[in-house]
């Protein structure tokens, strides 16, 4: 039975987490804001995601917000995948200030964009 | 340069009788060729493009209406401009909408809440932007 009043995917206010593949990667698309409501469905989507010897592919470019819980989940994805993990950050917003001041912009493999992600 | 297209010119009735008319199937393809297949997921309420493109070959959407209700406001806004200006639309922090985006009001919020302030903020997009106005 549908039920237009609950949506059915998992989901928390104001983020969303969509799984896509290419045929080299596959990629996480991140909406709204992620933080310690939403980390630990951050987490999950990643963990769903990933396949050994795939390169995963983690899109912020519309991801308004993140604290210290994604981040960890991020540094945790890190640990688990090393450079097969890439972000993709817009220059000069508000992610990429965070990941500056935290010194990780050197730590995670960083594409402005989507494209330059996948051939990474 | 991606290709910019311009749409048949419909006016806001029209629009909905355009998409009540269709099959589900066809919503599908013409949202996710207005919108690409992530953002449908994210209205849709999936967390897989693999979702829709499972709708797009035929599997019924759990979220039929308000996957139909959004083809008809981005058929809408495509009177007024191309694909990237529907997208930046369904994308962007709407003051009209208490700074929300309308792909996550369509996500998160039933469609019986949110049909009224899309439609108006929609509205009110055309009469700012019509090509009357450009003069």
């Amino acid at each position: 039975m549908k039920n237009e009043s609950e949506p059915y995917a998992v989901g928390s206010a104001g983020s969303a987490f969509v799984h896509d593949k290419v045929p080299s990667a596959d990629i996480v698309h991140v909406f709204g804001d992620v933080d310690l409501s939403t980390s630990q469905e951050f987490e999950n989507a990643l963990t769903r995601a990933s396949r050994a010897g795939s390169p995963l592919i983690i899109d912020l470019s519309e991801c308004r917000f993140i604290d210290s819980s994604a981040i960890a989940v991020m540094i945790r994805t890190h640990e688990r995948l090393g450079s097969d993990l890439r972000l993709v950050v817009p220059d000069a917003g508000n992610i990429a200030r965070v990941l500056s001041i935290c010194k990780l912009d050197d730590v995670f493999v960083i594409a402005p964009d989507l494209e330059a992600a996948v051939v990474a | 340069m991606a290709d910019v297209e311009h749409f048949e010119v419909r006016s806001d009735i029209s629009a909905h009788d355009h998409v009540m008319g269709m099959p589900i199937v066809a919503v599908v393809s013409e949202l996710v060729d207005l919108l690409g297949a992530t953002t449908v997921a994210v209205i849709g309420g999936v967390t897989e493009t693999r979702a829709v493109q499972q709708w797009a070959n035929g599997r019924e959407p759990q979220r039929a209406h308000t996957l139909r209700f959004a083809l008809q406001i981005a058929t809408m806004i495509a009177t007024l401009g191309d694909k990237h200006v529907i997208r930046a639309w369904f994308h962007g922090s709407n003051p009209r909408l208490e700074d929300r985006t309308p792909m996550m009001m369509l996500r998160e919020r039933p469609l019986t809440e949110v049909q009224g302030p899309l439609i108006a903020a929609v509205r009110a997009f055309a009469a700012r932007n019509s090509p009357r106005d450009h003069s």
